[in-house]
């Protein structure tokens, strides 16, 4: 039993030594009053979270997502760089041409893949977290850091999709015709990780969230075909943009993909051999409750311009080695 | 709620259609509370303990109400977007949160008669491992913690977690790693019912 199980069943024993639930239909009845009269309620402590509505904001959100972008760094006033959008299908295509010239970096099962990310923006507390992890090829072991001890893990060798060798056997498996491989990726539904409303995503999104799941996972494992051919089929559709020169929360100039205009998710490219390098939350120039939350919390000032970074995570590194704590 | 059971559903209609009904009818949008509130309010009797929840999750609904024109409604399932709002209303309450695992941590647990008796074994060692589950808890930074207890006690894909709290899908893998290794540590390396460690 792992600690995630561990973790379900305390949880399942504290529902059943809690007392029954007796205010149920009075919170429901609350809910209708404000309904029936939405004004009156926000005289209650929710509200707060409607007061950055302010001007700034709304001028903010008048602002073309994709405008300008501002990299937060976690400290003060974050540094702004101006963003154009380029052709998102010409970019991908060269993205493809390079990649598929680089040498496949194929791990024997044993070997390790080590990753050192960096966390940052507004959601990692305000300063940068450091995060080192060596992973088994074969998914039978982790290594990492714990308090200045350096500890290994066994594993159970299952290799989902979240694994480098799960998302290398899928990517492995597809075919290098972009068309064929978004049939293909449409196919194989139950691998991958579940999406909030997978129903009510148009089929492109949802293609385009698996092979950002693929490329994430198997990182530098990622078959040059394959992954040339994965470039080419995210060109194909029609709602992928690219953020060019932007710049990420450790100072690399980065190319942005992402899927719609609206602020969100992008993932983030390295110009020269575009493998992915990281990703980032952008503002979209409306606040989302987290996000007012946070400003709350956090110092955050809400009255940035679209295209703010809220959260970061930098591949800093990625390499193959033959033992954990090898870099 | 696994998607067979919304599946099965007898009310057919998306969580985002009727989010989109109740900006014509407000009163459509407890059809949302029908749906959601049993889930919602055992996650916050599982992290605050049953005296807060029945508010906090009234609480939750009448802010997802108010905001509801900021739903995303190319997403049919509204649980990320709730349990995003029911996390920040949980991080009011961090100091009574840790306090609760602390007194988890110290407490044991006594096993009642009527519990059948292959249950027994299997709650007896759970209930072992659950002051160093608690005291794991308590020690979690924030963000890894709301992490973690959203895929581990809320049942949510790295992706919905990604929406609920706002961040890239690497960063909620890569807290989840980080909280999980907490864990494990604080479990202990020589506990028997964990997958023991290898020597480096």
């Amino acid at each position: 039993m792992n600690e995630m199980e561990m973790l379900a069943r305390m949880g399942r024993q504290l529902d059943q030594e809690a007392p029954p639930t007796l205010g149920r239909q009075r919170q429901r009845q609350r809910l209708l009053e404000a309904a029936g009269s939405p004004r009156r309620h926000r005289a209650i402590r929710i509200p707060r979270w409607g007061v950055p509505a302010t001007a700034g904001l709304a001028a903010a959100a008048v602002a073309t997502a994709v405008g300008v972008a501002t990299v937060g760094t976690g400290s003060g006033s974050p540094a702004r760089t101006p963003v154009r959008l380029d052709s998102a299908s010409v970019t991908l295509t060269h993205a493809a041409q390079v990649v598929s010239l680089r040498t496949a970096i194929t791990p024997r099962p044993h070997q390790w893949i080590y990753t050192k990310t960096v966390e940052y923006g507004t959601g990692s507390d305000g300063h940068h977290r450091v995060d080192e992890e060596w992973s088994r090829f074969d998914s039978r072991a982790e290594a990492y850091f714990d308090g200045g001890r350096f500890i290994v893990h066994k594993k159970s060798g299952e290799s989902g999709i979240d694994s480098p060798q799960g998302a290398y056997t899928v990517l492995s498996s597809l075919p290098t015709d972009p068309r064929a491989l978004l049939d293909k990726l449409s196919s194989l539904s139950g691998r991958f990780d579940k999406l909030p409303g997978d129903s009510g995503l148009d089929q492109n999104q949802l293609l385009y969230s698996r092979m950002v799941q693929l490329l994430r996972n198997a990182q530098i494992t990622a078959p040059p075909r394959i992954q040339a051919a994965v470039y080419r089929a995210m060109a194909t559709l029609p709602d992928v943009r690219i953020d060019r020169d932007i710049v990420d929360g450790v100072g690399r100039h980065v190319i942005g993909v992402h899927y719609g205009s609206r602020g969100g998710r992008r993932l983030l490219l390295d110009p020269k051999t575009y493998q992915v390098v990281g990703e980032e939350t952008v503002w979209g120039g409306k606040p989302t409750a987290a996000e007012i939350e946070m400003a709350k919390t956090k110092h955050l000032n809400l009255n940035l311009p679209a295209g703010t970074v809220t959260s970061g995570l930098a591949t800093e590194k990625v390499a193959v080695v033959d033992k954990p704590g090898q870099r | 709620m696994s998607a067979a059971e919304v599946a099965s559903r007898p009310e057919q209609r998306s969580d985002a259609e009727v989010i989109a009904e109740s900006q014509d009818e407000p009163e459509a949008f407890a059809a949302l509370f029908d749906r959601h509130w049993a889930t919602l309010h055992r996650y916050v009797v599982r992290r605050l303990g049953p005296d807060v929840a029945e508010d906090l999750v009234g609480d939750a609904f009448l802010v997802a109400f108010e905001r509801r024109d900021r739903f995303d409604t190319g997403r049919a399932d509204a649980r990320p977007w709730l349990f995003g709002i029911l996390t920040k209303l949980i991080s009011r309450h961090r100091r009574s949160e840790a306090a609760r695992y602390r007194m988890m941590e110290r407490s044991s647990h006594e096993t009642t008669a009527e519990e059948p008796a292959d249950q027994v074994a299997s709650t007896v060692s759970a209930v072992a491992v659950r002051p160093a589950l608690a005291r794991a808890l308590a020690g979690l930074r924030a963000g890894d913690r709301d992490v973690l207890l959203l895929a581990g006690w809320a049942d949510l894909s790295y992706e919905e977690i990604s929406v609920a709290l706002n961040i890239p899908v690497g960063t909620v893998r890569s807290r989840l790693h980080r909280a999980r290794r907490k864990m494990r540590a604080a479990l202990g390396d020589n506990n028997p019912l964990l997958v023991g460690e290898m020597a480096s």
